[in-house]
């Protein structure tokens, strides 16, 4: 099996990492969705799962986002994701949380009617996992390049910086599918 | 990893594991493990193990890259890593004695022993003539700027 993107059809050890980060965060979200499971009785002590995340609005209230909220909502995820492509391996404890974070979400809304889940989690949550896996992949092919320029006998600059490019070539898929994500979940609409 | 590497490294791991064990708040310790000490040493040697290697690795890793770079010719690999792996090894016995210095006495002067080994890595530079120019700032900058940032962060948690 090849890798999918163009140009990295030999990075089989990219398609490895990217995978095992696939797992990772099916893993991971399970935990969490357990995890929301298990304190489930505390939460409800405290108010309704459902309630605490919507505000407590009232069943037939209307939630929307503002513009300002969506280009804060991108600002932030594309920081996130800049942070996550220059950091190799370490970033490992920066995606961790945010799976977890995701299976918990989606325990919280669990009862809510699929359409409004789909609209306020799983929509635009597709497209932040690409972005996430896209700054993975991007991440390791620093890391790639950099050990191979530390640990090749030449001085080869132009290749390192060939290496270089062809990573950085990835971040519009990254930019392209945040801002895509930012806009579905600040556009998002939900009727209770 | 070389056994010269693997002993000061774990030497590190306990000692700054048993400093952290002797400035724990017991309530801490009781809560996580029910006051058994073996186990909150070997959860804090694993904590501390985890993040030492993660960051001889990133900060090791970067600045033999920065070094080579600079380079105007092919640097000896074995040397340029022993002399980076040596300043990293170097900044950490350093932050352990500052860390102990801030546990014991209290006094944040201790942060001063990090002016060594990055005054140890300008001297390198300097004395490298393979790497000239603005080579001289970027070779051992990852090491510099990691050093700084440990420094401002013991100066921080001290205050």
């Amino acid at each position: 099996m090849t890798w999918p993107l163009p140009g990295l059809g030999s990075m089989r050890p990219l398609g490895e990492i990217v995978r095992f980060h696939l797992v990772l965060a099916a893993f991971l979200g399970g935990i969490g969705y357990l995890v929301s499971v298990m304190v489930a009785g505390q939460v409800a002590e405290l108010g309704s799962a459902t309630g605490g995340l919507l505000g407590e609005g009232p069943v037939g209230s209307t939630i929307a986002s503002t513009g300002a909220e969506t280009w804060g909502i991108a600002t932030h995820n594309l920081a996130f994701f800049a942070l996550v492509s220059i950091l190799p391996v370490a970033n490992i404890a920066l995606v961790a949380p945010q799976f977890l974070a995701l299976g918990s979400h989606a325990y919280v809304i669990k009862d809510l009617s699929w359409t409004i889940q789909v609209e306020m989690l799983y929509r635009h949550t597709v497209f932040e996992i690409f972005a996430l896996m896209i700054s993975v992949a991007i991440s390791y092919l620093f890391l790639f390049a950099v050990r191979d320029f530390v640990v090749r006998t030449s001085l080869d600059r132009t290749r390192l910086r060939q290496e270089l490019m062809r990573a950085a070539r990835l971040y519009p898929a990254v930019v392209a599918l945040t801002l895509l994500g930012a806009f579905l979940e600040g556009g998002a609409v939900v009727h209770i | 990893m070389k056994l010269s590497m693997v002993l000061p490294l774990a030497a590190y791991v306990v000692l700054i594991s048993w400093l952290g064990f002797s400035g724990a708040d017991p309530a801490v310790g009781e809560a996580l493990t029910g006051n058994s000490g073996t186990a909150v040493m070997a959860l804090l040697a694993l904590l501390y193990g985890g993040v030492t290697l993660l960051t001889v690795w990133l900060v090791g890793g970067l600045t033999l890259f920065t070094y080579k770079l600079s380079s105007r010719s092919t640097p000896s690999l074995s040397g340029a890593t022993r002399t980076v792996y040596n300043l990293v090894l170097v900044e950490l016995f350093m932050r352990l004695i500052a860390l102990a210095c801030e546990q014991w006495w209290q006094v944040d002067w201790g942060t001063l022993t990090l002016l060594l080994p990055a005054f140890a890595a300008i001297v390198v530079v300097a004395r490298d003539r393979q790497v000239v120019g603005v080579g001289k700032l970027l070779a051992m900058a990852p090491f510099l700027l990691y050093t700084a940032a440990d420094a401002l962060f013991l100066l921080g948690s001290g205050s």
